[in-house]
């Protein structure tokens, strides 16, 4: 009778489990209404507007979860765990399909080639990112990351110009499949040693002093490369600049934010079943210090994006190699692993969503209305549309890290945290990596303030012919911009916010 | 009244209400820009005069509460908007303030896409009066890299033929300096206390008392263990904040973006970027370098010293035999920011009053040079020396006006120029007997860079103004070459008679730098001494 005991109380957890995906089922109810109206409504009109309700109600009911009193909810047996930090990287991820949706409906390609499926599998793609933010169990991260990486090739492929989507979705699915077989060999290595697959089992920790240190530390490598092939750090890097040029850069609203995202939630769940003590003690793990492991990486990824940066023609490489270096600032957030770090790495996310959601929306606007697709088409653009240009001079003063913007009070977290892990541990790789990261803003300005002198100093090389739609510019790019600056300004209230959610 | 306040957020008000102008109103946006400049200068006047009834310490103050965060186990993140001025800074804020209503008349020659220049301009002299301003570091720094992105655009979009070269260079070698610039504020923040609240603080204030400091933090004067790569953190940090100013300044070998922005930047640019953002360079090193670190300022003062020497003489050299008028004059800025050097590093009351001195005269006389140079490259496009020859035929008026700021800025007695250097080399030559920082040579090699420096000036003046009347561009320039205009001497008049003034009455300036100064210099020789012995106990170099 025990065995039947047992499965009764797993029925019971599992069946407390199911109310805490409420979000997660008001987007697979959108999803599957959006495809039923799409079996008899061709081109409705209607599809887009009831997905971003649709995301708009799961991002409410995510938001609610919020005020759960008990936190570390794990659900399904701790295949999932819910938590304030977990919502904030759901509210993050929603608020990036939301820009991403809203701004594809002005997108004269998708309105022309009338693809539903652009529409409705957004939600169904959200609940796969929701998922791996939630994950705290080896084989769940492993599912939700095969999901979202799913979608990733999905919506590459359908994406608008056809003639390179393809190539980009291959070398996207090649490139994916090699990160999760290395992903899901970890796993099983780690597995074989503690016999276990639950992060916060407390077998899973103690059962890795016992095991021989060259394998647990090839195993965790091994886990580490699935978690930078989805943030692109190097060197799992290189697929990123082909997708980005094969793909449009309205789909890049997403897909270079919200994979990243999620790859960072997943990963800080990741480490959080070690403590802090264990996670830089020497004595314990001699052969696998996380610390340097990550300054090494950070460093490595912030040098190698920027500098290959530079060289770019073509505006969205040099976006993807941008993105690469970004991803480098963003690990300087774990690699203490304190709480700072934590509200450090969760504002850089906010202030990464709204920085380069606006950068891509005004590439895709220059796409559209000048065919500007290398660095040389931008040339005297602000004669043709002076306020995209403006703004999109503000989101690169962000990026960079310029003040008064959200990029520069967001980058100074990042430099304050580091540096406090620094001082208590004092491993020379941290100050390293901070040293490169400051390099690395340097070169940022020259490459993107190329663009800008392209589009503000040099005369226009042809003239194209196009009416200006400034539409979009007005209702979605300048809110945005206005966050930028209102959080660089007064960032307070924000990062208050998330210190009080994760506290 | 938040006088100071009102300094910096005026200018902003009126580039927002700019900005919602319609094109068609781009006849006013001078006027505002000028009418902003004269009000500021007036503002900045009265808080001279105020000052002036009672010159100790800081005045003006305001301060609160901008960014204030509890971050758990982090401590409370304390960003002050923390504002004041002493007798360093309030000469500097209105030089600025005059300087930035003198480019503004100077912006006549503006023609393409005014509303942007002027929102622009209006940006960077908000920036340039919040820099003087603040006493909060944070503060302090998001105004210095403030200034970088309008002065990036208004050197890139209305300069010469090579503006984007000359653009980017100016704005990567000052990012260069103020990214190292933020991590040592990183630094100095996680080891300095507020005595009263007990929090971490930006506070540049608390900085400058080693008492601040938690005992074994890494810019701490009393830990045994602040070393990085062997080396002193504290001199470090030093080193890291001279280099940032030093490129602001700036001296050799970190002065090539300066020839370059000078000979691109339209006429107004260059009389801001010479009248305002190099003194900031020089206040940045009395106000921060020295302020923070006294120790490492007596440590190092020979070298500093030297830089400031051969700056003086290896800007006065390549005057010398530049070819282009405004090349010269940007390399004979390099030579006179080189004696501002030279007085902050011997500390003694005479060097470093003369260096604001030297800093404020040349505001006012570089700002003259450039206009002259920009008069005559309006009529005729160009500015070769050897194009020109025997200008004061046609032009007499404005040659007088070139004699005025030439003689002023190779030192001739009576003019302002004459009192900076004189005092910078007092300094620097009684240091050696004060203090024993700068040997005696210092101030002999600096004499010969006053004698170099009266050579190209007399030079040129031979060259391009006396003589028969001789053009390149033969009878065309015969008549493009007309004398001054009306709004050229309103620019021109105020500006000469401050230099005479200035030399006549030295006082005006010293009465209001006198008493911040000798406290200073006083603080920090004593703290330098008393942090220098303790380190070399602890730290055994």
């Amino acid at each position: 009778m025990e065995w039947y005991l047992k499965l009764q109380t797993l029925i019971e957890s599992n069946n407390i489990s199911w109310k805490f995906l409420l979000p997660e089922y008001v987007l697979l109810l959108f999803f599957l209404l959006g495809l039923v109206i799409d079996l008899f409504v061709k081109h409705s009109k209607l599809l887009p507007i009831l997905m971003l309700a649709g995301l708009a109600v799961s991002g409410y009911f995510t938001f609610l979860q919020i005020s759960i009193p008990n936190q570390n909810q794990q659900l399904f047996n701790g295949m999932l765990l819910l938590n304030n930090k977990t919502i904030i990287f759901k509210l993050l991820l929603t608020l990036v399909s939301f820009i991403f949706l809203l701004y594809s409906l002005t997108d004269q390609r998708v309105k022309q080639r009338r693809i539903a499926e652009y529409f409705y599998l957004v939600p169904l793609f959200l609940i796969a990112l929701n998922m791996l933010c939630m994950s705290s169990h080896l084989i769940s991260i492993y599912m939700s990351l095969e999901m979202v990486s799913l979608f990733s090739y999905g919506y590459v492929a359908l994406a608008i110009n056809e003639k390179r989507n393809a190539e980009a979705a291959m070398k996207y699915i090649l490139f994916g499949l090699l990160a999760s077989a290395l992903l899901l060999y970890g796993i099983s290595l780690l597995y074989g040693f503690s016999g276990t697959l639950l992060l916060l089992d407390p077998n899973f920790l103690a059962a890795f002093a016992k095991a021989p240190m060259p394998i647990i530390a090839l195993s965790l490598t091994l886990i580490l490369a699935g978690f930078l092939f989805k943030i692109a750090a190097v060197p799992f890097h290189f697929y990123a600049p082909d997708v980005y040029q094969g793909t449009s850069a309205t789909t890049l609203v997403l897909l270079s934010i919200a994979p990243k995202i999620a790859g960072y939630a997943m990963f800080a769940n990741f480490l959080s079943c070690f403590s802090f003590q264990i996670f830089n003690q020497q004595l314990f793990w001699p052969m696998y210090n996380w610390e340097t492991t990550l300054s090494v990486i950070a460093s490595v990824t912030i040098i190698l994006g920027s500098f290959v940066a530079i060289s770019q023609t073509n505006i969205k490489r040099l976006m993807a190699y941008a993105g690469i270096a970004q991803s480098g600032f963003l690990l300087m957030g774990l690699i203490g692993y304190t709480a700072i770090g934590l509200v450090a790495l969760l504002n850089y996310l906010f202030a990464y969503v709204l920085m380069t959601s606006a950068a891509f929306m005004l590439i895709s606007y220059f796409e559209q209305q000048h065919e500007a697709f290398d660095l040389a088409d931008y040339k005297g653009l602000v004669r043709k549309s002076p306020m995209a240009a403006i703004l999109l001079v503000i989101v690169f003063a962000s990026l960079i890290g310029l003040p008064p913007f959200i990029g520069f009070t967001g980058k100074f977290l990042l430099f304050s945290a580091s540096y406090q892990a620094y001082l208590s541990s004092a491993n020379p790789s941290v100050l390293f990596t901070i040293f490169t990261a400051a390099i690395g803003s340097i070169i940022s300005l020259f490459y993107y303030f190329k663009i800008v002198r392209n589009m503000f100093m040099r005369e226009e090389t042809w003239v194209k012919v196009s009416s200006e739609e400034q539409g979009v510019l007005y209702f979605l790019v300048l809110p945005i911009v206005i966050a930028i600056i209102y959080f660089g300004i007064l960032p307070s209230g924000i990062i208050a916010y998330i210190q009080s959610l994760i506290a | 009244m938040n006088w100071l306040s009102i300094l910096i957020f005026l200018p902003i008000a009126a580039a927002l209400v700019l900005l919602l102008m319609p094109k068609g109103a781009a006849k006013v946006f001078r006027p505002v820009a000028i009418t902003i400049g004269v009000v500021q200068t007036i503002i900045a006047g009265i808080l001279y005069v105020k000052y002036l009834s009672n010159p100790q310490g800081y005045q003006f103050v305001e301060r609160y509460d901008w960014i204030n965060l509890n971050l758990g186990t982090f401590g409370r993140l304390n960003i002050d908007y923390f504002l004041a001025v002493d007798g360093l800074s309030l000469g500097l804020l209105l030089l600025s303030a005059f300087v930035m209503t003198i480019a503004a008349i100077a912006s006549s020659e503006i023609q393409k896409d005014p509303k942007a220049y002027y929102t622009l301009f209006l940006l960077l002299s908000a920036a340039i009066m919040g820099v003087f301003c603040a006493l909060d570091f944070f503060l302090f720094y998001v105004f210095y890299e403030l200034m970088l992105l309008p002065m990036y655009f208004l050197i890139g979009m209305w300069g010469g033929p090579n503006r984007e070269y000359a653009a980017i260079k100016f704005f990567l070698y000052t990012l260069f300096g103020s990214i190292f610039m933020l991590l040592v504020m990183i630094g100095l923040y996680f080891s300095v206390i507020d005595p009263i609240t007990g929090e971490h603080t930006f506070n540049m204030l608390y900085m400058m008392d080693a008492a601040n400091y938690t005992k074994d933090s890494y810019f701490s004067i009393f830990s045994s263990d602040a070393l990085l790569f062997n080396y002193p953190v504290r001199f470090l940090g030093f080193i890291v904040l001279f280099i940032a100013f030093a490129i602001k300044i700036p001296t050799i070998p970190l002065h090539t973006w300066l020839p370059d922005a000078h000979v691109e930047a339209p006429t107004p640019v260059s009389i801001i970027l010479a009248g305002v953002l190099l003194k900031i360079g020089g206040y940045g090193i009395i106000r921060i370098c020295y302020g923070i670190f006294p120790e490492a300022a007596i440590y190092f003062s020979y070298w500093i010293g030297l830089i400031g020497v051969l700056s003086i003489i290896y800007g006065a050299f390549i005057a010398l035999a530049s070819t282009d008028l405004k090349r010269m004059i940007a390399y004979s800025s390099i030579s006179h920011m080189g004696f501002v050097i030279l007085g902050i590093a011997s500390l003694t009351s005479e060097g470093v009053n003369g260096a604001i001195f030297q800093m404020i005269s040349h505001g006012v006389l570089s700002t003259m040079l450039f206009y002259l140079v920009g008069v005559i490259y309006q009529r005729v496009h160009d500015r070769e020396i050897a194009a020109f020859r025997g200008l004061a035929q046609p032009m007499p008026r404005y040659t007088m006006f070139v004699v005025i700021a030439f003689f002023a800025s190779l030192g001739l007695p009576g003019l302002s120029g004459f009192i900076g250097e004189a005092f910078t080399l007092i300094g620097a030559f009684k240091s050696a007997s004060v203090n024993a920082l700068l040997p005696r040579g210092f101030a002999i090699l600096a004499a010969v860079g006053i004698l170099i420096g009266a050579a190209y000036f007399l030079w040129t003046l031979q060259r391009m103004f006396f003589g028969a009347a001789r053009f390149k561009g033969a009878e065309e320039w015969n008549l493009k070459l007309k004398d001054l205009t009306a709004t050229e001497y309103v620019v021109l008049i105020p500006l000469a008679l401050i230099t005479i003034f200035l030399g006549v009455f030295p006082s005006l300036l010293f009465d209001a730098s006198n008493n911040t100064i000798n406290a200073w210099v006083h603080e920090t020789w004593i703290h330098g001494i008393a942090n220098l012995k303790s380190m070399q106990s602890l730290l055994k170099f």
